[in-house]
Parts: structure tokens; C-alpha cells; sequence
């Protein structure tokens, strides 16, 4: 399976490449007063308002630094519909290429319980650690239906994505 | 001291009075003999010129009337033609002529007619004193002939037997022209020649003949034989122009012979007058005659001949009147002088007289003979400025005889006056002596004051000497400065240039880090599409195995570009840090320099006011060493009045000795003075 590496700080973390949408630049993204601090708000990709995830702020390390190679991967977790899925763009300070899982020296489980819902298994490729992320466990369950509501397009109605807010 | 009066050079006795003699003389001649000779030389100078132009006009007036006569005569001869002509019964005895001398020529008989109309002719001929008289049909044949020569039917137009001038008559009067007198020309008989003149024979105004006259020069040469007024060698020389000759016409009166055979070439020194006249000038003036002798003449020219005359004369008898002249004044002049030099003579001799007898009174009061005489003298001299003088001699006499008297006696007390005077001078001396002395002592101090002050002086002027060295040293380095501060206002304006530069390097860069900009933005966003190439092959599962190959290496490739332009951006950052820096330092330098400017400038100034001042020491050392020469020269001065006192001294010491000496001379002179006064008798 290829990953496709990306960083945080000055550690590496993974997301399965068949989920990655396209790799784009940062974006201006309108905020979404209220919100959870990882949700940056939202952008438009491909002529749709998608929401944009800060993983500095999700995985709690420094906020995301400006930079040039800094990247939104936009992904597709499930829970849309097949004929306008989900989309989230999730912004990383850079992306640093694909890489293939079976090429990994050392694996270990993901801890559960532990840590974040979203933090998969660790590989150890070509002498670096890579933490793999399960992109359908990005944000908390209320948070993610809520921008999936918002994600999915005109049939999701506004209740919904207040109640998201509330929860 | 001593009275000689045998011993004075005096003149012989006669010598005044010859010198005064001689120079009476020659102003007596100089003021009588120069306006003299002037006024002779101006009188005999209008009167010649007077006489030759009287001699001139003469000569013009009897060439002149020669002209007149000849033409006058020649124009009767014309008249004559014509009237013959006009004569209605010629016009009607041509033909009858004409037919004569056709039945002549063939030995038939001669018409009554003609031969009486001949006859008429020869009458008409003679009394004329015609040479020839000729009638030619139109046709140029010659019908009637007076006299022999030319053939009666000779034809005019076969032009070899008939003269040419005849011929030449004939056709101008066939057309009906004036007659005209031709040259003169031999026809051919062994006798003169004979000039013509043709005229036409009318009738009812149609041409039925020529009428031709022929005429010998006899006339024309009697006229021109009439030698009265022109003298001894006078005569009259006719010429005619025949191309670059001239043919004398006339007999000479020294050359019976030449008419018409003698001829002038035209240009040449002899017969000028002739050849002027045949020229066709007129005029008059000295000129050169046919035998090449120098004479006065006047020419014109004869026109109705085509001929020139002058009347000339030998110049030694034009001018012979000029030369009696001049040897009557040369006589008077002559005259003029032998008295004026007898009377110079008579003059001297009674001015010089007394003056000799004064001079025999002196001679002897020379002598020392001062005894009364002279009076005789005086008297015989009369009371004039000789008189006068001989009394005055003799005053002067009685006055030298009463001096000597009185010499005698003062010579006397001169003596003992003399004896004084020596002993004074003795005790004088000695005093001279010691002040000798003192003024040589005075000398040596004064001689040593000299030494120490021009010491100083040298030492003054060495001390100058330095302050002007130091003075040119100040002044080379202000000019020294002036070139340094040249070159930092040039370096000041290089470095400003060069900041300048360094801007441009500085701007340069920064359009460096703007396309580095460009290529870093251009490799991140290849290394974007080639991360969603690999994820988009990835997609494609086996399908986009190839093509995830191209897409990594595409990454790879940016990833180079982006550490690539990485380095440039630094190098370029570097680099503007350091044109930054350069230009930085650049300002700093400037500043530097700007400062280092004025720096020189405030220096400049500082040595400006040293030369000034060294000049200013200068000057004062100058006056210092001035007033110190002075003071040298004045001890010298002062050193030499000294030594000059001092010699005066010895000289005063000397001049006594003389002193002394003279008065013992003083007084040996007196005593031969009383015995020289002594000689005199009084």
C-alpha cells in the first residue's frame, strides 16, 4: 500500500494514498467563527466549499507555520455519498513524497484508548518514524458529522450543522 | 719767476701783414666773384635758350613757306590740266586723235584736223612748261604724245611699258576722280623723272578721253636751291617714304648727285629730320643731317607729293651767336676779377702799414727798452682805429715804467717777509708730527670696529639667507598641498562613483532574488503536480506503475531546482549583504576624504600665513642687514677719512719741508727779480 508522507513539526506522519483527493497549496479559507481550534474553516477546492483541518492543531503540537511547502492533502473519509462524497482538506507543513508500507523495517500496532482516535499504526521506513493516520477518525464523531453535513452539499439541512456545533 | 721777453716767438715783421693781405683777398673775390658768376651764368642761360628758339621758329617759318611755294605751284599745274580738259574742242579731237594714231600705226595719212589739234597741244604744252602732256583714249591707248618718251599707242592697261604711277593716274581718272599729281618716276627717256597727273576728257558728260600732264622737278628744285636765311651750311633735304627707306628728291649742296638715287634707311641715326618729315611728322630740334653732323632743323611734310621737307642747319652755325655771347661775358667775368683783386690788394697794404709800426713799439718794450718814443709814430697814424692803438701802446708803456719802479722797491721787503714765513714753518712741523701720531692710533681702533661689524653682518646675512630657504620650503609645500588636495577631491568623486556602481550591483541582486523567487514558486508547485501524479498513479493501481516512475522523477527534479535556487537566494543575500557593507564603507571613506580635504585646505592656509610671515622677517631681516652694511661702511668710512687725515698729516709735514724750501726759493727769486727789475731802463 503507498502512503503518502507528510510533516508536522519535525515529525512524519502518513496518510493512505488511495484516500488523498489531490495535494494542493494553502489556501485562503474563510473562518468559521466557534469552531473547534483544528477546524481552520473553510476553502474552496475544485468549485466546492470544503472545510480545512489544521493537523498542527489536531495533533496538539505548535500551531502550522506559514511556509511555502506547506500543503493541504484533500481527502475523501467515508461517510459521504457516492455521488458527492466527502471531502476534507487537511493542512500539513509539507509533504514529503509516497512511500510503500511493505518497505517498512519495524511496525507497531496502533495504541488505542491511549492516544488520538485518528493516530494508526507506526512504521519505521528508510530510518524515519511515520505515524499513519486514519482519515475517517480525523475529528471527534459529533465534529465530523457536523462538517460532513456541511461538506455533503444542499440536501444536508442547518439544523444539523448547528447541532454539530452544539454537541 | 724769470722775465724773457727776448725769448717770446714773435712773428716775423711782414708776416701780419701778408695774412691779413691774403684774406682781404680772397673775401673781396668771394663777395664780388659769386653773385658774379650767378648772375652770368643766369643771364647767358635765358639768352641762349631765347637764341635758339629764335633759330628754331626761323627755320620752321622757311620750311613752311618752301611748303606753300611748292604746293602753290603744283596746284596751278592741276588748274592747268583741268583747264586743257574742260576745252570742248579736245573732247571733240579724240576721236580724230585716236583715229590718227590707229592710221599712224598702219602709215596711212594724218587728218587735217589732228594734226592742227596736235599742234594746239604743243603750244598748250610749252607755255604750261609742261615735260609731257599725253592723251589716252578710254580704252588706255596713248593717242597723242607731246614730247618723246612715251610711244604713241602704248596701251595703259598692258601694264609693262607705261609707268605705273601713269597707269595708276589713268584708271583713277577713267572713274572720273579729281586729278592728283603721281610719284615722280623715270620714263624711261635717260633724262628726269616726271610725275603726272591724269584728268578726264567729257563730252556731254560721257568719258571720250584722258588728259595727262607730266611735269619735271626742275621747278620744285629751284624753289628749293633758294638757300637765302639759312646761312653758310643751311639747305633744304626733301625725301620721299619708299618701304624702309627714304628717297632723297632734291639736289644736296653736298651732293649734286643725289636725287632720286641717294637713299635713307628708315630708322637709322643719319637724316633723322628727313625721315621725320617723309614720316609725316612736323616739327623742329636738333637732329642729325645726311652726312651724319649735328644740326638744328624743322620738318613737314609736303602732302601733295607724298614727300617730307627740312630745312636744317649746320648746329655749329645755328649756335654760333651763343658762342659769341659766352666769350663776351667770360671777358667781363675776367675783367671783373683782375680789379676786384688790385683793389683787395691796395686795401690790405694800407691797413697793414700801422699795424706794423705797432708791432715794432711792442717789439721794443719787449726788448725792456721803455723809454718815451712812439709819439711820431702815433701821429703819422692819424686819428683812425690804427691811431688809436699806437697811443694806447704808449700809455701801456708809461704805466710798465712806473710798475717796475715799484717791483724794485717791494722786492726788497719781500726778503725779509720770506726770513718770518721759514721760521714759522719750522715750528708748524713739529706739531704736524704729534697729531700724525694720534690720527694713527685713531685709525687702528676704527679698523678694528670695521672687522667685528661686517662679522656681523655676514652672520646677519646667513641668518637671512635661511629664513628665505625656509620661506621657499613653506611655499613648495603649500604648492605640494594643492596637488594632494587635487587628488582627494578625485578620489572623493571615485569613491562617490563607485557607490554608485555598487547601488547598481545592489539593485541587480535584488531582480536576481525576484526570478529566484519566480523558480523557487515554479519548483514547488512542479513538486505539488508531481506528488498528485504519484498519488493519481497510485490510483491507477498497475496501470500507473510507469507513470509514478516519470512523477518521482519529476519530483526529484524539482526538489533539485527548489535546493538549487535555495543556494542562489543565498548567495545572492550574501552578496547584498556585502554590496550593503561595501557601500557602507564607501560613505565612511568619502566622509574620510571630504574630511581629509579640509583638513589639507586648513593646512594650506596655515602655510600660507608661515610665508607670509617668513616674508615679513624677511623684509625686517633685510632692514636688520641694511642698517648693519650701513653701519660696516660707515666705520670704513670713518676708517679711511682717518687714514686720509692721517696722510693729510704727512703731506702737511711735506708741504711744510716745501713750504721751507719754497720760501728759500721765494727769496733767492726775489733777489734775482731786484737784479732782473734792475735791467730795465727807466
Amino acid at each position: 500500500m503507498q502512503l503518502l508522507c507528510l510533516t508536522v513539526g519535525d515529525d512524519s506522519y502518513a496518510i493512505p494514498s488511495r484516500r488523498v483527493v489531490e495535494v494542493v497549496p494553502l489556501p485562503t479559507a474563510r473562518p468559521l467563527p466557534d469552531a473547534p481550534a483544528a477546524v481552520r474553516g473553510l476553502f474552496v477546492h475544485r468549485g466546492r466549499l470544503t472545510p480545512l483541518i489544521d493537523l498542527a492543531r489536531l495533533l496538539g503540537t505548535a500551531p502550522l507555520r506559514d511556509r511555502l511547502s506547506t500543503r493541504v492533502i484533500v481527502v475523501e473519509p467515508a461517510g459521504g455519498r457516492v455521488e458527492r462524497p466527502l471531502r476534507v482538506g487537511v493542512a500539513a507543513e509539507g509533504v514529503l513524497g509516497l512511500c510503500d508500507d511493505t518497505a517498512a523495517e519495524d511496525r507497531m500496532p496502533p495504541v488505542t484508548g491511549l492516544a488520538a482516535p485518528c493516530l494508526g499504526e507506526c512504521l519505521r521506513i528508510e530510518g524515519r518514524t511515520i505515524q499513519c493516520l486514519d482519515v475517517d477518525r480525523l475529528l471527534p464523531p459529533d465534529v465530523w458529522r457536523a462538517l460532513a453535513a456541511v461538506s455533503t452539499g444542499p440536501n444536508d439541512t442547518r439544523p444539523s450543522a448547528a447541532d454539530g456545533r452544539r454537541a | 719767476m724769470q722775465t724773457a721777453p727776448s725769448e717770446q716767438p714773435l712773428p716775423p715783421p711782414h708776416a701780419a701783414g701778408r695774412s691779413i693781405a691774403k684774406r682781404l683777398l680772397f673775401w673781396f673775390l668771394a663777395i664780388a666773384l659769386v653773385p658774379c658768376a650767378v648772375l652770368t651764368a643766369t643771364a647767358a642761360r635765358i639768352a641762349s635758350s631765347a637764341l635758339e628758339r629764335s633759330v628754331r621758329e626761323r627755320l620752321s617759318q622757311i620750311a613752311a613757306s618752301k611748303a606753300d611755294e611748292i604746293d602753290a605751284w603744283l596746284a596751278e599745274k592741276l588748274v592747268d590740266a583741268r583747264v586743257l580738259a574742260a576745252d570742248p574742242g579736245l573732247a571733240q579731237a579724240v576721236p580724230e586723235l585716236a583715229a590718227t594714231a590707229g592710221s599712224a600705226a598702219s602709215g596711212a595719212k594724218t587728218s587735217v584736223a589732228a594734226s592742227t589739234y596736235a599742234g594746239f597741244l604743243r603750244q598748250a604744252a610749252d607755255r604750261f612748261g609742261l615735260a609731257q602732256l599725253l592723251v589716252i583714249d578710254p580704252a588706255g591707248r596713248v593717242v597723242f604724245a607731246a614730247a618723246p618718251g612715251i610711244a604713241i599707242g602704248s596701251s595703259m592697261l598692258d601694264g609693262s611699258r607705261v609707268p605705273t604711277a601713269l597707269a595708276a593716274g589713268f584708271d583713277r581718272a577713267r572713274a572720273l576722280e579729281p586729278p592728283s599729281i603721281g610719284r615722280f618716276e623715270d620714263v624711261g627717256q635717260g633724262g628726269q623723272p616726271i610725275a603726272s597727273a591724269c584728268c578726264p576728257i567729257l563730252d556731254e558728260g560721257r568719258l571720250v578721253g584722258v588728259l595727262a600732264i607730266g611735269i619735271t622737278p626742275d621747278r620744285i628744285w629751284k624753289s628749293l636751291s633758294d638757300l637765302r636765311g639759312l646761312g653758310t651750311s643751311g639747305e633744304i633735304v626733301t625725301g620721299e617714304l619708299q618701304g624702309e627707306t627714304v628717297l632723297v628728291t632734291a639736289p644736296l649742296r653736298h651732293e649734286p648727285e643725289a636725287p632720286f638715287r641717294r637713299r635713307l634707311p628708315l630708322g637709322s641715326t643719319r637724316g633723322s629730320g628727313t625721315q621725320r618729315a617723309a614720316s609725316g611728322e612736323q616739327g623742329d630740334g636738333p637732329a642729325i643731317d645726311y652726312r651724319g653732323q649735328s644740326v638744328l632743323a624743322a620738318w613737314q611734310p609736303l602732302p601733295r607729293l607724298g614727300w617730307g621737307l627740312c630745312v636744317k642747319q649746320d648746329a655749329s652755325e645755328a649756335y654760333a651767336p651763343l658762342r659769341t655771347q659766352r666769350d663776351a661775358l667770360l671777358g667781363l667775368s675776367l675783367a671783373t676779377i683782375l680789379g676786384v683783386t688790385l683793389a683787395a690788394l691796395a686795401l690790405a697794404r694800407s691797413f697793414s702799414r700801422p699795424i706794423r709800426t705797432a708791432m715794432d713799439v711792442a717789439r721794443r718794450v719787449a726788448g725792456g727798452d721803455l723809454r718815451p718814443d712812439g709819439s711820431a709814430a702815433a701821429e703819422r697814424a692819424g686819428d683812425d682805429e690804427t691811431g688809436s692803438l699806437l697811443v694806447a701802446i704808449r700809455t701801456m708803456t708809461d704805466n710798465l715804467r712806473s710798475l717796475i719802479g715799484r717791483i724794485q722797491q717791494s722786492s726788497v721787503a719781500l726778503i725779509s717777509t720770506a726770513t718770518a714765513m721759514q721760521a714759522t714753518s719750522t715750528e708748524q712741523q713739529q706739531v704736524i708730527a704729534d697729531y700724525g701720531a694720534s690720527t694713527s692710533e685713531a685709525v687702528a681702533a676704527v679698523k678694528e670696529i670695521s672687522v667685528t661689524s661686517q662679522e656681523l653682518l655676514r652672520t646677519m646675512t646667513e641668518v637671512n639667507d635661511m629664513a628665505a630657504h625656509t620661506g621657499l620650503m613653506a611655499t613648495d609645500g603649500r604648492s605640494s598641498l594643492a596637488n594632494m588636495d587635487a587628488t582627494m577631491r578625485q578620489l572623493a568623486e571615485s569613491t562617490s562613483s563607485f557607490g554608485a556602481k555598487l547601488s547598481l550591483i545592489s539593485e541587480h541582486a535584488a531582480t536576481i532574488n525576484l526570478a529566484v523567487t519566480t523558480i523557487t514558486k515554479v519548483a514547488d508547485q512542479t513538486n505539488l503536480l508531481s506528488i498528485n501524479a504519484a498519488i493519481e498513479a497510485e490510483k491507477a493501481g498497475e496501470y500507473g506503475a510507469g507513470f509514478l516512475v516519470v512523477a518521482r522523477e519529476i519530483r526529484r527534479l524539482a526538489d533539485q531546482t527548489a535546493v538549487a535556487s535555495l543556494d542562489i537566494e543565498q548567495m545572492v543575500k550574501e552578496m547584498q549583504h556585502s554590496v550593503a557593507s561595501g557601500v557602507m564603507e564607501m560613505d565612511k571613506f568619502a566622509g574620510q576624504v571630504q574630511s581629509s580635504v579640509r583638513e589639507i585646505a586648513g593646512i594650506s592656509t596655515k602655510l600660507g600665513e608661515i610665508i607670509s610671515a617668513v616674508h615679513g622677517i624677511n623684509d625686517r631681516f633685510g632692514q636688520v642687514t641694511e642698517g648693519m652694511r650701513a653701519q660696516s661702511q660707515g666705520a670704513a668710512q670713518i676708517r679711511e677719512a682717518m687714514i686720509r687725515l692721517s696722510e693729510g698729516a704727512t703731506r702737511t709735514a711735506s708741504s711744510l719741508d716745501a713750504f721751507n724750501t719754497a720760501t728759500n726759493h721765494l727769496r733767492a727769486a726775489v733777489g734775482d727779480l731786484k737784479e732782473e727789475v734792475s735791467r730795465f731802463t727807466i
